[in-house]
């Protein structure tokens, strides 16, 4: 498996967060979703990964190659796409296409044209007037039109409405085709990485929580529906979190398969990658 | 970096009319006035001007969006400078096509036009030498605080030396000492460029150490 971003113990501190030697492989040619809480430590991380921020511990690694010393050239082959942010507003989608030509080492100025006829994209009008989602197309628009290989969003789709982000969805599973493609995203909307992502990485509170194939995540974990004395006899190594109320307990177990096979009495069920997330954060611990 | 000078570029062509009707006024007042100089000291303001919207640009869009793109952290520095030289250079070339107007209509001596040429753009100089670093480091609302103290110290430091000094023993310089006078605005010039270039170094240092 070829690596396209490696995480080795990146540790970031600030004066009330750390990020906490976050190791992790985001292989090449897949798209890995990073969850978490606001405040988790999900924009850090990628502003590690970008340079945009200084870690104090740890090393990263972009298509084998020291961060240092790939920098800035490796931004030539990433299309970046960070919520809030923007190159000029008061310049128009042409414009802004003339300056990125010079930016961009290996700009297609044809592709660009391309995605702003597709994306319905007025090119003469100034940035600042576009809506939300029309801004978020135009900077896909330019992620895409220089030849990445890697795309890197950090809660780019947030604030957008079910239609564009289902629109934006279709155009990163058309990008990752190319098995030499890669995606990092970040995102709240859990759901939008359920339907994409092929690795999930949770973070909580600065910690890596747990980084898995999502299917495997989703194999894995499971919830048990049981009695208070019940929950009593479920063996530590299973649980990963429970939530009491009125009428018993859930708890999200770990090993699925191996704790059905060993209490066949129980009343399980399959979650969803917000019901795990959920439960870390929220769930009781023993 | 050409990216972002064109950027520049499209941004100050948005502003374009608007700059070019307060220029061409400033020529009017000052052929009016029959001071040229007035429009060199006009140009100034609007040059430094010029340079502060640049960073309230880049403060603006935030700079994560140019530290994404293939950019270096120098690229961004050099190109801050290229601007502020890019805006020198026109200032000049506002202030030589005044100055030619005012001696086609009123036929006045052109003698002490370079002199005072050199003392605003050291003086236009010296002033971004301090407001670039400033503005990187402590963001575009406190350099307005700065520039104002900028603007007002020499007016303050002025009035201050006509009431105390003796201005008229000042004034008469003698024969040896004239020559030397007459090589200050270039030398003050000289030494803004180099005010300048350090202006560079510090801007890099804490640009280099900024995260975002």
């Amino acid at each position: 498996m070829e690596v396209a971003i490696s995480l080795k113990n990146v540790t970031k501190k600030y004066e009330n967060f750390t990020l906490d030697h976050i190791t992790m492989d985001i292989p090449r040619g897949s798209i890995v979703g990073l969850v978490g809480e606001n405040g988790a430590g999900k924009t850090t991380l990628i502003k590690a990964i970008l340079q945009m921020n200084f870690i104090q511990e740890g090393e990263i690694l972009l298509d084998g190659k020291r961060m240092e010393d790939a920098m800035p050239q490796w931004k030539d082959s990433a299309g970046v796409i960070l919520a809030g942010v923007e190159f000029a507003s008061r310049l128009n989608a042409r414009q802004l296409g003339a300056c990125m030509s010079k930016v961009y080492g290996h700009w297609q100025a044809e592709t660009f044209e391309k995605y702003l006829t597709v994306f319905q994209i007025d090119r003469n009008k100034n940035i600042k007037d576009y809506s939300r989602g029309m801004k978020m197309k135009l900077d896909l628009a330019v992620a895409l039109s220089h030849q990445a290989k890697t795309l890197i969003f950090d809660e780019a789709t947030s604030g957008l409405d079910p239609v564009v982000r289902d629109d934006i969805l279709d155009i990163l599973l058309d990008f990752i085709q190319d098995e030499t493609h890669t995606v990092l995203i970040s995102s709240h909307i859990i759901s939008d990485l359920e339907k994409i992502a092929d690795y999930i990485a949770f973070l909580h509170e600065g910690k890596l929580q747990f980084y898995m194939n999502k299917d495997e995540l989703l194999y894995q974990f499971g919830i048990v529906h049981c009695t208070a004395d019940e929950y009593g006899n479920i063996p530590d190594t299973y649980i990963q979190g429970v939530r009491k109320n009125q009428f018993g307990c859930e708890v999200l177990v770990n090993h699925l398969q191996d704790f059905q096979k060993r209490y066949p009495g129980y009343h399980t069920e399959r979650t969803s990658i917000e019901n795990i997330i959920l439960f870390y954060v929220k769930g009781e611990k023993r | 970096m050409k990216g972002l000078l064109l950027r520049e570029l499209y941004n100050l062509k948005l502003y374009f009319r608007q700059y070019l009707l307060v220029l061409v006024c400033f020529c009017v007042f000052g052929i009016g006035m029959d001071m040229p100089s007035y429009m060199m000291w006009m140009s100034l303001v609007v040059g430094i001007n010029l340079s502060f919207s640049a960073f309230t640009m880049d403060e603006a869009g935030g700079y994560a969006y140019l530290l994404s793109c293939p950019l270096d952290r120098k690229d961004l520095i050099l190109e801050k400078y290229l601007t502020v030289i890019l805006n020198a250079v026109m200032m000049l070339a506002y202030s030589s096509v005044g100055e030619f107007l005012n001696h086609l209509i009123k036929g006045t001596g052109t003698e002490s036009w370079l002199a005072t040429v050199f003392v605003v753009q050291g003086i236009y100089f010296l002033v971004t030498s301090v407001l670039v670093p400033v503005a990187y480091r402590y963001g575009v609302e406190k350099t307005r605080i700065v520039m104002m103290l900028i603007i007002l110290t020499p007016v303050v430091v002025i009035l201050v030396s006509v009431k105390i000094l003796d201005m008229d023993a000042l004034i008469q310089i003698s024969g040896a000492s004239r020559s030397l006078f007459d090589m200050l605005p270039y030398l003050f010039f000289a030494a803004s460029l180099m005010v300048f270039g350090g202006s560079y170094l510090i801007s890099l240092k804490v640009f280099e150490k900024m995260e975002f």
